[in-house]
Parts: C-alpha cells; structure tokens; sequence
C-alpha cells in the first residue's frame, strides 16, 4: 500500500505540474505614418530582439507591438 | 562522561514515559450514549479522527499528558478541552441543531468561539463552496462583512469593513501573505488548494499581527491531515460556462506511522467572461496554477508542521486603452477567446512556513518561522520586456508562549517580527517604487481571567518598523530612511449564558505607511494614474468599538454586531490638475480624521417542522466619513444574504444531498465622493443542487447556476465600474468530487 500510495501520489504531481515549455511567438507590427505594417510572426529570441530594438525602416528606427489591442 | 550518558538516558526513557497512545468516547449528555461516527481532532496535531460506532475513539504514538481536543458532531454542541492521556477519556456533547460556535485558531489561543472577546467569523471552505466559486475572493464574500474589490473575474482583493490593499493583512497557516496588496489590481495571490478553513477578524487587529491589520485580518488555515493509518486522494474537477472555465485539482492526505503528509496541485484556466448581453469582456481571461506540500509529525511534547505553498497566475487585465474618450463598448468583443494578450500581470508566490510547538503541563511554546518570495510583472505594450517587475523577499518569525496559571489566570506573549527585502527587476521599463528593505519588530502579551460565565481579556503591543530605501540615478534621486513606532492595546470582555453571549471589545491598531505612499513617483497601469508619493506622511492609527450579542436556542440563532471605529491620519489619494506621461496625476496625503460606524447581524432559523431546513441571513452595513471632508470612496455596498438550505438524508447509495438557494441583495450606494459615481441597487440568485454516492467509490456531484436571473450589474467595489463594464452574467457550473480513502489494517 506505501508503495502504491507513494507512485499514486508522484503521478498525480507529474500530471498537474508537467508541462511542456512552447516557444512564444506573436504576430508583430509597427505603426508607420498612419497605417500598421505586419512583420509577420516572430518566436522567441527573433521576438525579443525585435521588441527591444525595434525595427529600422529607411533609416529610422520603429517600436514594435507583438500584442493584439 | 558518566554524567552525559545519565542524561542521554534520561531523556530516552522520558520518551517512553508518554505514552502509546489513548483513547476515549464520545457521548450525548443527555442519554449518556456514545455518539456514532463522531469526530474528534488534537487541534494542536491538526490531526483528526472519526469514532466508530459505539462513539470510542484511539490516538496511537507519543503524547504528553495533557492535549487539546475538539470533539463534534451533527446535532452537538462543539466541545474544546485539555484532557488528561493518562486514563480513559470521556467527552459529553450537549444536542444542538445550530452550529454556533467552532475552535478559533487565529486569536492568541485556540478556543472556543464562545469565550472569545472578539467576535471571529469561522468558515469551512466546504461550507463556503456550497455553491462553487470561481476565485478565492468570490468565495470568502459570503462572510458577513467581507466583500470583494474586483478586476473582472481573475483579480480579487478582500474587503473588511471598507478598507482593503494595505490595511488588510492575509495570513496562510500564520505567515503573512505579501502580493504587493497596495496596488489596486493585485489580488490575494493564492488559491483555495488544501485550505480547510477561514477565519476573519473584523477591525483592527494590531495587537496580535502588528502593523497593517486596521481593516481586519483574514486568515487561512490548511486542511487538517488524515487519520491516524488513512490514506485519502480527492480528485476535484469543475467546469463553468460562463468563461468557459475549468478548474483541476489532485489531493492526497496519507498518515503513516508518526508522519503526516498532505500535498496536491490544482490547474484552473478562464476564458474571458460573458456579460448578460451575451458579449465577452476582452482580455478578462486568466490561468492559475497552485501546489502545496505540508508535512507533520510529533514526538511527545514536540509537535512540528512544515508547509510549502505554490502558487501563480497570469491574470489578464480588462478596461485597457489608451483612448481619452472611453465608451464600453470598447472592452466587449463577440468572440470569447483564452489565448494570451497584452496587458498582462503575472506573479509567482512561493509561501513556506516551519512551525515547532513543544507542549509542557502548564506552558506550551510556538515556535514559527517562514518566509515569503513574490515576483511580480506586469507587461504593458511589449510580451517579452515587462513594464513594472518587482520582487520581494519576507523572512518571518512569531515565537509565543501560552502559559496556564491556575482555572483562573492564563497568558499569551511574544515575540514578532519579519524582513523585507524589495528589488525592481532590472528588465523593467519602469519602476514605481525603489529598492527598499523593511525590518518589523514588535513585542506583545495577553493576560486572559475567567470568572464563570464572565471571561476578560487585556494586551498591550509595542512594534517598530524601519525602512530604507536606496537611491538610482533615473528614477529616485534620494535615499530614505526612516523609524515609525506604534502602541497597541485591547481590552475585551465576554458574557455566556446557556443562550446569551455579548461581547465588548476595544481595540487599537496601526499602519505604517507603505512605500507606495511615501514614495511613489511614476505610472501605475493597473491603475491608469501617474501616482506621486508623499514622504512625510506619518503612521495612521485606529480604535475601534465592537459589542455583540448572540442568542442561541435549539432552533434559532442571532446575532447582532455593532461597531463604531475612527481612523486618525488616515492615507488617501487624490487626483490633481496635471498630466504626466499622458496619465492623470494623483498624489497621498492624509485626512486627520475618519470615522467608520457599521452593522454586521444575522439569523440562522432551523424549523423543529422540518429538521432538514437551514434559513440562514445576514445583513451588512458600513459607513465611513470624514468629519471635515465627507464621505469616503470605495465604500461597499450595504448588503443582504439570505439562503435556504434543505439537507435530505434518504438511503438510497446515490441521492440529493442538499438544495441551496441563496439570494443576494445589493443595497444602493449612494455615499460617494467628488467625481466617485453611485451604483444602483440588484439581486443576484444562485441555486446549487448537490448529489454524494456512497458507493465504493464515493462522489459528491454539485450542480446549479450563479446569477440564475442573468441579471446585469456592476458592484460599487469594481475596479470596471469606472469604464461602464459589467459582471459575469448566468453561469452554470458542474463540479466533481471523487474521494478515494484507504484505511490499512491495524
């Protein structure tokens, strides 16, 4: 019973805590006289650079947004 | 050498010297009868035990000579008492149909309710379930009282009185709960996984939690493990079709020898929310995961508990925009979706507390120490760099002794304290408060007289508080530093009769002012405001009055409570004529003096006709204002809460088992302040319908629906009110609970 107990409880905490770990990824735009220009989707380390840095167009330098409103 | 293996000898065969154990049966104290199937639990132990059928029951291990037990059952009265373990135990318990009085742990010492100065509202989280909640704040609110400042579905803070945030303190199995509460929209940060009980203590209640506690107290204390050689796994599953809601849990409690262990995880995943409009409130969904471990063993006079507790969430944040016009249409959509969305607050609590309690003849002296991680983040426009990310560390300690003089004359005293240490995230975009570290302190005792019926009660507290903040070269400019002190008392008195019991109690209470009031100076997005801290504000300090009378009969019961509170150099915020970063400016300063009068009272009639009937009510009254400047904001609504309650006992294996109807009217709330906005009166009509199966395989099934009229309301407590957003509309639920118990052979 102590045994069966033991595995009984293990797996109940294996089954409530296993998850696996996706990588995000949103679909990013910046705003540009008006208008949204999609950038398509972006994951992981491509999504953090890009939210950081932003995204240069002709020279200037644009926020990203990777959320819907 | 010889003198250290006498020693050692000494205190192996003290060891031997308690006993393996006792036993004893419990009786009616009428018929003189043993009572089948009563309980019994060592309060102390947190470790139950139900009679067999001749109403005898038997502990086996290492007990001292004297333990504190709790005797019940349905029908009786419940009993608390030390008894002796070295002879045969007899406990007589008087019939009574309404349950009154039950064990209050969070005073300074366990006791009965009915000989406690104070009156505390006790609750089973079963009993609050009775019709499944979708958060912990939902259901706590059933308790006269306490109400629930809201975020849509997912942010609940409790209310006490009408204060919340900072002056009302959470405790979990007596370790403060710290989920920065100053912020409007951070809620409690835990879940109902493996709670047994609540507890609420009503106004200030510095003398026994220190700083903080002026609008009351609310405790949470963790299921008691299972008997003595029982193993028990709950499987707990329920889902809503409101927000699409599913709430997953997994519990085990195994007693194995002189090891207790409980521990088990729930997974609860909210879509947003549907108004009675049939539409969906963006963005109101939210994900919740919890886990908790707790450990107890006991060894003669030594008793330890050592309990971890997980929680986290990612909450959604409804009402965001950046637009000056607000219409709320704005926040509604007719698609209902679960996937993650910006703005988003997450949090991770880590709770952990070790308690050692060593149990002497007359003494018995609480060991507690633990500690307390939050992260908290908040992500405003980008899903990757969070715009506020704060993480705080509590240590935590109450070492208290309880001493028994004679019948007459006993005490509590001791020691308090905790340090905080508070670190913005170096990711963040913004920082609203700076780094800081906190150091409490404090200093009580609790001189108890029994006289009769007459019982008196007298303490006196003395805490201090430093904090220190440092200095960064962007945000804040300047070091502070600073020591505030506080002095507390209560004086209380309680009078029991056979069916009358009042209450007088008086009680002071304090609150140093939180960091967020000394020294904020940046945008709070969960709150839409460009907050400014002001450091020179001082500690507010509260008194308070509480009478209450209680009649209790075989089938009737009422209770009438009364208070009468006044707040000095009370902390406010208030909005001023600037714009900073595009958001309204609002800065703390304080009011001199405010005033806080209410009613808490209800009845519980059980009709002699029909034994299966429970007509319970409770009406809830607050009012708060300042003599020089009115009303105060954020006053709850007057309230009303009526349910019926039929409990049918039919013999069929698989049956209904209760009907609930339960009723809530929400009075108007008409005393508001400049530019705060009235709310109008509703009803909002739950009915629960739940079945058990006593099958090899026992289950309780619990079905019905909250808001059963789909009637369409906003409370004056929600933080949506402002933008015109509306609650959850009808919601059907359905909620499993499987039990599967093993008891291994003696």
């Amino acid at each position: 019973m102590k045994k069966s107990s033991l595995i009984l409880s293990t797996a109940a905490i294996v089954f409530i805590f296993a998850s696996c770990k996706k990588e995000e990824c949103h679909e990013c735009h910046y705003d540009k006289n008006g208008s949204e220009i999609e950038l398509g989707k972006k994951c992981g380390d491509d999504l953090k650079n890009i939210e950081a840095s932003g995204f240069t167009d002709s020279g200037t330098v644009y926020e990203v947004h990777c959320h819907e409103h | 050498m010889k003198n250290n293996l006498l020693v050692f000898c000494l205190i192996v065969s003290s060891y031997n010297a308690f006993g393996q154990g006792f036993s004893g049966k419990i009786l009616d104290s009428l018929t003189k009868e043993g009572i089948p199937f009563a309980s019994i639990m060592l309060t102390d132990y947190q470790l139950g035990a139900r009679c067999d059928s001749a109403g005898n029951f038997t502990f086996k291990g290492s007990f001292p000579e004297s333990v504190q037990l709790k005797a019940s059952s349905s029908g009786y009265e419940t009993q608390f008492s030390a008894v002796s373990t070295l002879s045969e135990i007899q406990i007589y318990l008087n019939p009574q149909h309404i349950e009154m009085h039950e064990v209050i742990v969070s005073g300074a010492r366990n006791q009965l309710q009915r000989y406690n100065s104070t009156h505390i509202e006790h609750r089973t989280m079963s009993d609050l379930n009775v019709i499944p909640a979708t958060n912990l704040g939902q259901s706590i609110e059933a308790i006269p009282g306490v109400y629930n400042s809201s975020t849509g579905n997912g942010v609940s803070k409790p209310v006490i009185r009408g204060l919340q945030g900072v002056r009302v303190v959470s405790l979990l199995n007596g370790i403060r709960i710290e989920n920065q509460q100053w912020g409007g929209d951070h809620g409690m940060g835990l879940t109902d996984l493996g709670i047994g009980t609540v507890e609420v203590i009503k106004g200030p209640s510095s003398l026994l939690y220190g700083s903080d506690a002026l609008g009351g107290v609310i405790y949470f204390f963790d299921e008691a493990f299972a008997p003595q050689k029982t193993h028990e796994l709950k499987i707990t599953s329920q889902f809503e079709t409101n927000s699409m809601g599913t709430i997953n849990s997994l519990f085990y409690k195994g007693s194995i020898k002189g090891l207790r262990i409980n521990v088990g995880g729930r997974f609860n995943s909210q879509a947003d929310y549907q108004l009675a409009s049939n539409q969906f409130v963006k963005n109101s969904r939210f994900q919740e995961s919890s886990g908790k471990v707790s450990l107890g063993w006991n060894r003669g006079k030594w008793i330890s508990h050592l309990k971890y507790t997980y929680a986290s969430a990612r909450l959604g944040i409804p009402g965001h925009t950046h637009d000056s016009i607000i219409s709320p249409e704005l926040f509604k959509s007719s698609e209902r979706r679960r996937a993650k969305t910006l703005p988003v607050q997450n949090f991770i609590n880590h709770i952990l507390s070790f308690e050692n309690k060593f149990v002497f003849k007359k003494h018995t002296l609480d060991l507690l120490v633990g500690g307390t991680q939050n992260k908290l983040e908040e992500f405003e426009e980008k899903v990757t760099i969070p715009y506020l990310s704060i993480n705080l560390t509590n240590v935590l300690y109450n070492f208290k002794m309880t001493s028994t003089f004679n019948k007459r004359f006993s005490a509590v005293y001791g020691i308090q304290g905790m340090a905080q240490n508070q670190v913005n995230g170096t990711k963040a975009e913004e920082r609203l408060l700076p780094n800081s570290t906190q150091f409490d302190n404090g200093l009580y005792t609790n001189f108890y007289m029994d006289l009769a019926s007459w019982k008196f009660q007298v303490g006196a507290r003395a805490d201090v508080r430093t904090i220190r903040s440092s200095k960064d070269s962007v945000y804040f400019p300047n070091e502070f530093e600073k020591i505030f002190g506080g002095y507390n008392f209560a004086i209380g008195a309680v009078y029991s009769s056979k069916k009358h019991l009042l209450r007088f109690n008086v009680s002071s209470g304090f609150r140093v002012p939180h960091l967020s009031e000394l020294l904020s100076d940046g945008v709070h997005h969960g709150t839409f405001r460009y907050e400014i801290g002001n450091r020179f504000l001082k500690p507010e300090k509260a008194i308070q009055l509480d009478v209450s009378y209680e009649y209790t009969s075989e089938h009737l019961s009422f209770v009438l409570n009364p208070f009468i509170s006044q707040v000095v150099d009370y902390v406010t915020i208030n909005p001023r004529d600037s714009i900073i970063d595009g958001f309204q400016v609002f800065e703390y300063e304080q009011l001199s003096s405010v005033q806080l009068i209410g009613l808490d009272a209800g009845f519980h009639y059980h009709p002699h006709f029909a034994h299966f009937l429970h007509l319970e009510s409770s009406f809830s009254y607050i009012r708060g204002f300042s003599r020089a400047n009115g009303n105060l904001s954020l006053m709850p609504q007057p309230r009303i809460n009526t349910s019926i309650i039929a409990k049918l006992a039919t013999k069929s294996k698989f049956r209904i088992s209760e009907i609930v109807l339960q009723h809530t009217y929400f009075l108007p709330q008409n005393n508001v302040i400049l530019f705060e906005t009235t709310s109008v009166d509703y009803s909002l009509l739950n009915l629960g319908i739940n079945f058990t199966s006593d099958t090899k395989l026992p289950f309780t099934l619990q079905l019905g629906v909250r808001n059963l009229t789909n009637t369409n309301y906003i409370n004056h407590l929600s933080r949506l009110k402002n933008i015109g957003l509306e609650s959850p509309g009808r919601n059907v639920y359905i909620k499993l609970l499987l039990t599967i118990n093993y008891h291994e052979k003696k």
